[in-house]
C-alpha cells in the first residue's frame, strides 16, 4: 500500500526534465519536495498523477502499475491540488467543492453533506454561496483544496489514499497557511500519503516526515528534514548561504537566510 | 451572493412559454387565426366539404403553419443546446457554433453536395436532402476539429487562438464556398443561396421528420455529458483527475455539437447566435450547472426562433424577413455588451 515512483526519467524535446528519481510515499507519511524554480518538482507531480509518461521508470500504486488502475476508481483514492485554476464560469464556492465527487455515485445528499465537511474543514463555509471566480486568490486555493479533500472523502477510514499538492500554502496568509499544514498532518493520521511541494523550509520542515531535495531534475538529498536541511544542502542547491537554528518550541530546524 | 433563479422553476416556466409560442406561431401569419378557431383548425380535417373558411384555415394550420413551427422550435432547440455543450467543451462562455467556423464548414459541406453531388440527389428530394444534411455535418465537424486543433496546446485551449482559427476556417470554407457558385448553373446558384439565408419557408412534415430524429438525438445524447462537462470546467487535467477519459469526451461532443449544427443548418440554413445568446442568459439565470442549463438552454432556443419567425413571417407581411436575418439582428447588440463586459465572466 503505497505510492512508489522509480527511476523516473522525463525527457523533451532534449532536455532532462528528471534523471532516475525515485520516490516512495506511504500512507501516513508527509512527503515534501523542495528545489529551485524550474527543478522539475511540478513535473514530478504530473508524472506521479499519471498526467506525464516517463521515458524510464514506473509508477506503482498500491502495488499496480498507475496506469492500469481504472480512471474513476483511481480518482477515489488518489487527488492533486493544480498549482493555479482556470475555472472562470460562475460556480458557487460550494458547487465547485461537489464537482470534487464525480467519480463517486453516493447520491446528492451525501454529497452535499461531504462538501459541507469539506468546506468546514479549509475553514470556508462562509464563502459556500459566493461566486468562485469573485474570490480572492488565496480563497480560490483553500475551496480548490476542499475540493480535493471532498474528492478522497470516505468512511473507510483503513482504505489508503493520496494527496498531491502542488505549492498548496502559495497564495494564502500566515495563518492559513498554518490551517493548510494542520489539515495536512491530520490527513496523514486519517491513513492518507501525502506528497507536496513547497518553497518555504520551515514550513517544510514542521509538516514533513521526509524531504526531497531536487536540482536540475535530480534527486540531491532526502530523508528526515533535519538531515535533508542543512546550510551545506541548501548553499549547494540554491546558491545562498544560510543559518540553521532549532526551534525554539519544536527543536525543528529553522533556516535563517 | 447571486441571485438564482430556481432552475425547475424555469424549466418548468420555459415549457408553458414553448407551448404559449407553438400557440403563437401557428395563430400569427398574413391571415391570423384566433384560439378558439385555431384549436378547432389543428384537428379538423382539411378536405372537409361543409365550412370552406374552416377547410382553408386546417389547410393552412396543418400543410404549412404547424410542420414551420416545429421545426423552428426543433431546430432551436438543437442549435442552443449545442451552444451549451461548446461553451463547456471549450471553458468559454463567447463559444458560438458559428464563431468557430461550424457553420460556414457547414455551409461548404452543403454547397459541395449540392454542386458536385446534383446527379444523384437531383431527383430524389428526400435523399437530396439527407445526403446535403450529410455534407454539411461532414463539413461541420471537419471545421471543429480543425479549429480545435489549432488552438489547443500544451497549455490547453487558447480562447484567442480559437477565434483566429475560427475566423481562418470560415474564411477558408468561405471562399469554398464562393469557388463552387461560381461554378455552378442557375438552379444550384438559387438553392445554395437560399440556403445561406436561413430559412424555415421550406417547412414540411418530411423535414420535421429528419429534424424529430437528428435532434432528438442529440436532445438525448448531449445531458448525459452534464456531469463530465461540469468537471470540465475546471480544467481538462483536473477533469482526468476525476476520473474522466477527456480526450474521448472532447472527440465525442465535437462531433455531437458539428452534428446538432450540421443538421440545424442542412435544415434552416444558417441561424447565427442563437446557439451563443441562449445558453449565455439561461447561465446567468440559473448558473452553469449543465444538469439544468443543457434543457433550459434547448427550451429557451425553441421558444426564441419560434418568436423570431413568427416576427420574421408577419414583419413586412405578406414578404417574409430571412430568420438568419432577425436572430442576427437580434443578436449583435448583445454580443457586443458581452465582449463590454468580458471581464465579468472571466475572459483575458
Amino acid at each position: 500500500m503505497t505510492l512508489q515512483l522509480s527511476g523516473i526519467d522525463v525527457v523533451r524535446s532534449e532536455n532532462t526534465l528528471l534523471e532516475d528519481v525515485s520516490i516512495e510515499v506511504e500512507p501516513g507519511r508527509v512527503v515534501a519536495v523542495l528545489g529551485p524554480n524550474g527543478a522539475g518538482k511540478s513535473t514530478l507531480m504530473n508524472v506521479a498523477m499519471g498526467d506525464i509518461t516517463p521515458d524510464a521508470g514506473s509508477v506503482q500504486l498500491n502495488g499496480e502499475p498507475l496506469q492500469e488502475w481504472e480512471s474513476r476508481h483511481r480518482a477515489r483514492i488518489m487527488a492533486m491540488l493544480p498549482q493555479l485554476s482556470l475555472l472562470n464560469f460562475p460556480y458557487t464556492a460550494e458547487e465547485v467543492v461537489q464537482l470534487g465527487r464525480t467519480p463517486h455515485a453516493t447520491g446528492r445528499l451525501v454529497d452535499k453533506q461531504v462538501s459541507r465537511e469539506a468546506l468546514a474543514q479549509m475553514d470556508c463555509l462562509h464563502l459556500s454561496e459566493r461566486l468562485y471566480p469573485q474570490l480572492s486568490g488565496g480563497e480560490k486555493q483553500r475551496i480548490q483544496l476542499a475540493r480535493i479533500l471532498a474528492q478522497l472523502w470516505n468512511d473507510d477510514i483503513d482504505n489508503s489514499r493520496y494527496l498531491l499538492l502542488d505549492e498548496p500554502t502559495a497564495a494564502l496568509d500566515l495563518a492559513h497557511q498554518h490551517q493548510v499544514l494542520n489539515v495536512v498532518r491530520q490527513r496523514a493520521q486519517h491513513n492518507y500519503g501525502v506528497l507536496l511541494v513547497l518553497h518555504d523550509f520551515n514550513l517544510a520542515a514542521s509538516v514533513a516526515d521526509d524531504i526531497l531535495m531536487l536540482k536540475d531534475g535530480r534527486v540531491v538529498a532526502s530523508g528526515s528534514p533535519d538531515k535533508v536541511l542543512t546550510s551545506q544542502c541548501i548553499e549547494e542547491v540554491f546558491g545562498a548561504s544560510v543559518h540553521i537554528l532549532p526551534h525554539p518550541v519544536t527543536g525543528l530546524p529553522v533556516v535563517v537566510g | 451572493m447571486p441571485r438564482r433563479l430556481n432552475s425547475s422553476g424555469l424549466i418548468a416556466g420555459l415549457c408553458v412559454a414553448l407551448i404559449l409560442g407553438l400557440l403563437l406561431a401557428v395563430g400569427s401569419g398574413p391571415i391570423s387565426i384566433d384560439p378558439l378557431l385555431l384549436l378547432n383548425s389543428l384537428f379538423a380535417s382539411s378536405d372537409s366539404a361543409g365550412d370552406a373558411k374552416a377547410s382553408q384555415y386546417a389547410t393552412i394550420v396543418q400543410h404549412i403553419r404547424l410542420p414551420r413551427a416545429i421545426l423552428a422550435a426543433l431546430v432551436g432547440a438543437g442549435l442552443a443546446a449545442s451552444g451549451a455543450a461548446m461553451q463547456g467543451l471549450f471553458r468559454n462562455p463567447l463559444a458560438d457554433p458559428s464563431l468557430i467556423g461550424v457553420s460556414s464548414g457547414a455551409m461548404m459541406g452543403a454547397s459541395i453536395i449540392i454542386v458536385l453531388g446534383s446527379g444523384f440527389t437531383a431527383g430524389n428530394t428526400l435523399l437530396g436532402l439527407t445526403a446535403v444534411a450529410a455534407g454539411a455535418f461532414a463539413g461541420g465537424a471537419i471545421s471543429a476539429l480543425l479549429v480545435y486543433r489549432l488552438a489547443t496546446g500544451v497549455t490547453g485551449t487558447s480562447v484567442a487562438t480559437m477565434l483566429l482559427a475560427g475566423i481562418a476556417i470560415t474564411a477558408l470554407a468561405g471562399s469554398v464556398s464562393s469557388l463552387l457558385e461560381f461554378i455552378s448553373d442557375n438552379e444550384m446558384l438559387r438553392r445554395i443561396s437560399l440556403w445561406r439565408m436561413g430559412g424555415l419557408d421550406g417547412a414540411s412534415w418530411q423535414r420535421v421528420g429528419i429534424a424529430a430524429v437528428a435532434i432528438g438525438v442529440l436532445l438525448v445524447l448531449l445531458p448525459r455529458y452534464s456531469v463530465a462537462l461540469n468537471a470540465l470546467l475546471l480544467g481538462e487535467s483536473e477533469a482526468r483527475h476525476l476520473g474522466l477519459n477527456v480526450q474521448s469526451l472532447k472527440r465525442e461532443l465535437i462531433l455531437l455539437v458539428a452534428f446538432g449544427v450540421g443538421i440545424a443548418v442542412a435544415l434552416a440554413g444558417t441561424i447565427a447566435f442563437v446557439g451563443l445568446v441562449v445558453p449565455h442568459i439561461v447561465r446567468m439565470l440559473i448558473g452553469p450547472d449543465h444538469r439544468s442549463l443543457i434543457p433550459a438552454s434547448a427550451l429557451a432556443g425553441a421558444v426564441l426562433l419560434l418568436i423570431a419567425d413568427a416576427f420574421a413571417r408577419t414583419i413586412i407581411a405578406p414578404t417574409e424577413l430571412p430568420i438568419g436575418v432577425v436572430t442576427a439582428v437580434l443578436g449583435t447588440p448583445f454580443f457586443i455588451s458581452l465582449l463590454r463586459q468580458r471581464h465579468e465572466y472571466g475572459m483575458r
